[in-house]
């Protein structure tokens, strides 16, 4: 109770609420920001993409002026060879909010048992579901050399493969396979990512299978990877061992 | 001054070992290593006054001993290949008398590609001997019986309960051996011949290396249509593990099925005449064919008697594509049309090396040391090398006036053996590792060098000379 009363010299947890920001984002969930780019994303991006138009569309929706797509954007340096920051930030935002998405359903202070790998692989594929069609201009604004390209399209691909492996039943390296491991997730995500840009098929049925193809040979290279490590080993302590007993001859 | 000597080391000593009985060599694990060493100690000139004492688990007095008076007429499964040089060895220098009715020497060896029409004949008369392991087993203890040896402590039906050193403190004292007998054992020597998880390793505190192979070897005893034409081994080199078949005399033969895990469950749950037509089928039909029969089975959507029929077609199919028949007794093994009962069993398959064989009055003989994947049928041999190399490092010591507990006397030992098993265990390796995917390239790059092999008879004389001895 105490705790309660006390006033502290620093500012403190206990007498701010935190605003719910999920990190990258710079605002909160109940932020106006928040509430146009995800009426946005659900919306309007299924129908127009990953453009202005949408943006400006659930600015109207909302009652707001389209003059604030200049604030959106904001906190994205504008780029010469890209699209304009506000979309960028759409782009942005698409990407965390899926990924947070992704763990807020998984029962985590609980026991029961954490989901594999491939139940959350393809899940997050399944969130892509509703912009499919505008997948290869999503994909197209990430890979633009630039600045968004370094600090938000590969470090949000690299925190979901890391969200990925540690809020799955996958057990995790201490050694150089922990890279390894997300390297060969990441690529075979977006690859996967690739192939539903193009997929037509019912559900995506086609897309899931080539995701699991994918991640059956990520687990095979998994395995080669431990199987050449274990071999190695062995054989060095054995040639070791080797000349150990040969030296007892004297 | 005796007196006073007596007095001052009881004073000294640990109540426990007080009762201690005083031995040279204690082995634990009554294998066919095991007993070889035991039988070859006391048949040496030089080691038959060593007090010796062998403790093991099972029934070894009554049960595997009562094998070799009163043997069954049906074949165990627990069936190995010996080379000759391990016969000669066990019946020359140990002075065994194995039971030759249940022996089946092999003329040759038929090893053909799984996925391909590579294939690798190689003849020899006498190449090897199918022995039942309890034919070897009985027939030491009888060895050990007639021979009437002083100074040998038998203990069967007991188990090792612990192991430590007189003195703690001290790794070069003599370990204490407690059955769970409550006898207590002090040891100049202590042999592991206790086999994979060996508590006398555990206790040396000598690592051991490798892996498991994820896969499983199937035995069988198998019933003949008739007596084979040709004398020799079966070999296939099936993507999931080498197949085997190898003969026994009359129309027994026997199964050695290395496959996947759930292959190996599959395969031990099938009935008996589904099984035949399965073992059939693995000499004799592609691995395609073999792949649908699994995915079938498991699936649930083909019937036992189906599945059968379906197998005698595809044979009958294949057979009628010769135009002479006798190419048929040339190239696959006599059709088997029954096991025997319950006699199928699974054993998981995995690689493993002690860093060490030997350490201050310790030494490990057979599988404590190395185990091996059995597409060689190196494992048993080894250890008998294993046990021939012992016996020589002993008797040198001895002759020498060592003490033979010490790491002196015994890591001569260990420098002629650890090349030879290392050797072995990595070409049984290897072989596993090439033999095991159906990559394409891979596939063809085997084959020719299993047909190059073929054609090449003195290469081929070198490598069954390397496993069964230089020819006579």
């Amino acid at each position: 109770m105490s705790r309660v009363f006390t006033r502290l010299y620093h500012p403190n947890n206990l007498e701010h609420a935190l605003p719910k920001i999920i990190k990258p984002l710079t605002y909160g969930t109940d932020s106006v920001q928040f509430k146009v780019l995800s009426n946005a994303l659900n919306k309007h991006v299924p129908q127009y993409g990953f453009n202005e138009r949408a943006i400006v569309q659930s600015l109207n929706e909302l009652g707001m002026g389209s003059s604030y797509l200049s604030v959106l954007g904001s906190s994205n340096s504008p780029s010469f060879f890209n699209v304009s920051p506000s979309v960028l930030e759409l782009v942005k935002f698409h990407l965390v909010s899926k990924r947070n998405q992704l763990i807020t359903d998984l029962p985590l202070d609980s026991d029961k048992p954490l989901p594999d790998l491939k139940t959350l692989f393809l899940q997050r594929l399944k969130l892509n579901e509703h912009v499919a069609p505008h997948l290869s201009q999503l994909l197209s604004i990430m890979s633009v050399p630039g600045e968004f390209l370094a600090s938000t399209a590969l470090s949000e691909l690299h925190k979901l493969t890391d969200d990925m492996i540690f809020y799955s039943n996958e057990q995790d390296h201490n050694d150089f396979a922990w890279y390894s491991k997300r390297i060969a997730l990441s690529t075979a995500y977006v690859s996967s990512e690739l192939f539903m840009a193009q997929d037509k098929s019912h559900n995506f049925q086609e897309t899931m299978e080539f995701a699991q193809s994918k991640l059956n040979k990520v687990s095979q290279l998994g395995s080669m990877y431990n199987n050449t490590e274990e071999y190695l080993w062995f054989t060095l302590l054995s040639s070791i061992n080797l000349a150990k007993s040969q030296i007892t001859r004297g | 001054m005796l007196s006073s000597r007596i007095l001052s080391r009881s004073f000294f000593a640990s109540a426990v070992n007080l009762q201690a009985k005083l031995t040279d060599v204690l082995i634990v694990g009554g294998g066919p290593a095991g007993l070889t060493l035991a039988a070859a100690i006391k048949q040496s000139p030089h080691l038959s006054d060593l007090s010796t004492v062998l403790v093991d688990a099972g029934d070894l007095k009554e049960k595997i001993g009562g094998f070799y008076h009163d043997p069954p007429d049906n074949f165990t499964n627990r069936v190995i290949s010996l080379t000759p040089q391990s016969k000669h060895f066990l019946e020359n220098t140990v002075g065994v008398s194995l039971m030759e009715e249940r022996i089946q020497p092999f003329d040759g060896l038929y090893v053909t590609d799984g996925c391909s029409n590579g294939t690798l004949e190689m003849e020899r008369d006498s190449m090897g001997f199918m022995v039942e392991i309890l034919n070897i087993q009985s027939s030491l203890l009888a060895k050990l019986r007639s021979s009437n040896a002083p100074n040998l402590d038998l203990i069967d039906k007991t188990k090792v309960q612990s192991i430590e050193y007189e003195d703690p403190e001290d790794t070069k004292s003599w370990p204490v051996v407690t059955l769970d007998s409550g006898e207590q054992y002090k040891t100049r020597l202590l042999i592991g011949a206790d086999g994979f998880n060996s508590p006398v390793r555990k206790f040396s505190g000598i690592e051991s290396r490798g892996w498991f192979y994820e896969r499983f070897g199937v035995v069988a005893t198998l019933k003949l249509e008739y007596p084979p034409f040709k004398i020799r081994g079966w070999q296939r080199f099936l993507p999931t593990g080498p197949v085997a078949h190898l003969p026994l005399p009359g129309t027994n033969s026997t199964l050695v099925w290395s496959t996947t895990e759930p292959l190996s469950r599959l395969l031990l749950s099938l009935d008996d005449d589904v099984f035949v037509a399965l073992v059939n089928a693995a000499f004799i039909l592609e691995d395609v064919d073999l792949e649908y029969y699994y995915k079938s089975l498991q699936e649930g959507t083909i019937t036992g008697e189906e599945l059968i029929q379906d197998v005698d077609f595809r044979i009958n199919e294949k057979f009628n594509s010769f135009k002479d028949d006798s190419v048929i007794d040339e190239k696959y093994p006599p059709k088997v049309i029954d096991i025997l009962d319950k006699s199928r069993g699974r054993f998981p398959l995995k690689l493993s090396h002690a860093d060490t064989y030997v350490a201050e009055r310790i030494a490990l003989v057979g599988d404590a040391a190395h185990t091996t994947h059995p597409l060689a049928g190196q494992g048993l041999n080894m250890g008998q090398g294993d046990v021939e190399s012992l016996i020589k490092a002993l008797e040198k010591a001895r002759q020498r006036g060592l003490d033979i507990g010490s790491l002196l006397a015994l890591e001569p030992y260990w420098a002629d053996r650890y090349p030879t098993n290392n050797m072995l265990l990595g070409v049984v390796d290897k072989l596993h590792k090439l033999y095991s995917t159906d990559f394409g390239p891979l596939v063809s790059l085997r084959t020719f060098g299993l047909n190059l092999v073929n054609s090449l008879q003195p290469l081929k004389d070198l490598m069954v000379g390397k496993v069964s001895g230089p020819s006579k």
